[in-house]
């Protein structure tokens, strides 16, 4: 056997290209039994993109999912939405009580709203991040409370 | 596209130090086919610029529960064939239903847009594929552009390959009419 250099994965990767290879072959024969107009009409692209769009794609979306803030950010969500949710829910509250501070509103919420749905929550937690569509199933609602710690833990279900 | 295998970029995103690195290869491997498989769905840059990152997400929050029943590829292109879809309904429901006069309109858009251009016989291409019910229009795009075999479009699109067989020569058909119809050198 030649000793020569070849590139890495060359061989795991021939299979998939050689019935890539053949899928397109088959593709084209089909084509010219079906119709010969459409067979030898030429292939070429119409639609381009504006000039380093696909570099800029890669970058702007990787740092969109960049997952590493998740934990803190969701806590921090957490917060924000039960304090939208108090001046929602309690009009009145906010105006009387305007010296209180965060966890002191947490606390009166803890103490005065029995249940939360977890769509709405989903909702607020995500609002920033996701299109107006996405929200959190009970599974991935599940995962976030797992990957929590005691201490957002402790926090998650004084608050819910 | 990107030579690293799926099975390496499934690996890297398996473990949780390597997660956003293996996102980041799946990205890279796969944008350019997504994008130019939803572009040819919504025509517009704007708009598949909006399909693709939506597709990413979804990609994203999925990826973990991902079983490998299926090829990485075809999922990602189920994803991004809903996604597109879904958007598609939602600007149809916004700007009433596409008629014979939506059609006109397209390629008064695709005139107008700057990052298209396409001639007479690409125009009316574009034009024969979108007069075709969704179902056939999504199997005559993978088959036609995408050059994909008939055993991963039945993963994608979750049906038989006779059925799928059946719907791309209807397709070519309607197809092959319309051009013979409108492009004049085909006359």
């Amino acid at each position: 056997m030649s000793d020569k250099k070849i590139p890495n994965g060359y061989f795991d990767q021939l299979p998939d290209k050689m019935l890539q290879k053949f899928s397109e072959e088959e593709q084209y024969r089909e084509l010219q039994d079906l119709t010969k107009l459409l067979a030898t009409m030429p292939k070429d692209n119409p639609y381009h993109v504006p000039q380093n769009y696909f570099e800029k794609l890669t970058e702007s979306t990787s740092k969109k999912l960049r997952p590493k803030s998740r934990k803190l950010w969701i806590l921090i969500s957490t917060v924000a939405a039960c304090l939208i949710i108090i001046m929602m829910v309690m009009p009145g509250m906010t105006d009387n009580n305007e010296d209180l501070s965060e966890i002191e509103l947490l606390d009166y919420y803890a103490e005065n709203v029995e249940e939360l749905d977890t769509d709405v929550l989903s909702e607020l937690v995500y609002v920033d991040m996701l299109d107006d569509e996405q929200v959190i199933d009970d599974e991935e609602m599940q995962e976030i409370i797992s990957s929590l710690t005691d201490y957002e833990l402790e926090l998650f279900h004084k608050t819910f | 596209m990107d030579n690293i295998s799926d099975d390496i970029i499934l690996a890297l995103i398996e473990v949780e130090e390597t997660f956003e690195e293996g996102l980041k290869k799946l990205i890279i491997k796969y944008q350019e086919p997504l994008y130019w498989h939803i572009r040819r769905m919504v025509h517009v840059h704007e708009d598949a610029d909006d399909v693709i990152q939506n597709t990413f997400i979804k990609v994203y929050r999925g990826i973990r529960k991902f079983k490998k029943e299926s090829k990485l590829y075809t999922w990602l292109y189920r994803i991004a064939s809903n996604e597109a879809i879904t958007f598609l309904n939602k600007k149809k429901k916004a700007h009433g239903r596409m008629s014979g006069d939506g059609i006109e309109n397209l390629e008064n858009k695709l005139r107008a847009d700057e990052y298209f251009d396409g001639d007479e016989a690409q125009v009316a291409l574009i034009k024969a594929i979108e007069t075709l019910p969704q179902r056939q229009k999504q199997v005559f795009r993978l088959r036609y552009y995408d050059e994909m075999s008939y055993k991963d479009m039945s993963e994608i699109l979750d049906i038989t390959i006779g059925s799928l067989k059946a719907s791309y020569h209807h397709a070519v058909q309607k197809i092959e009419s319309y051009l013979t119809d409108n492009i004049d050198y085909v006359r």
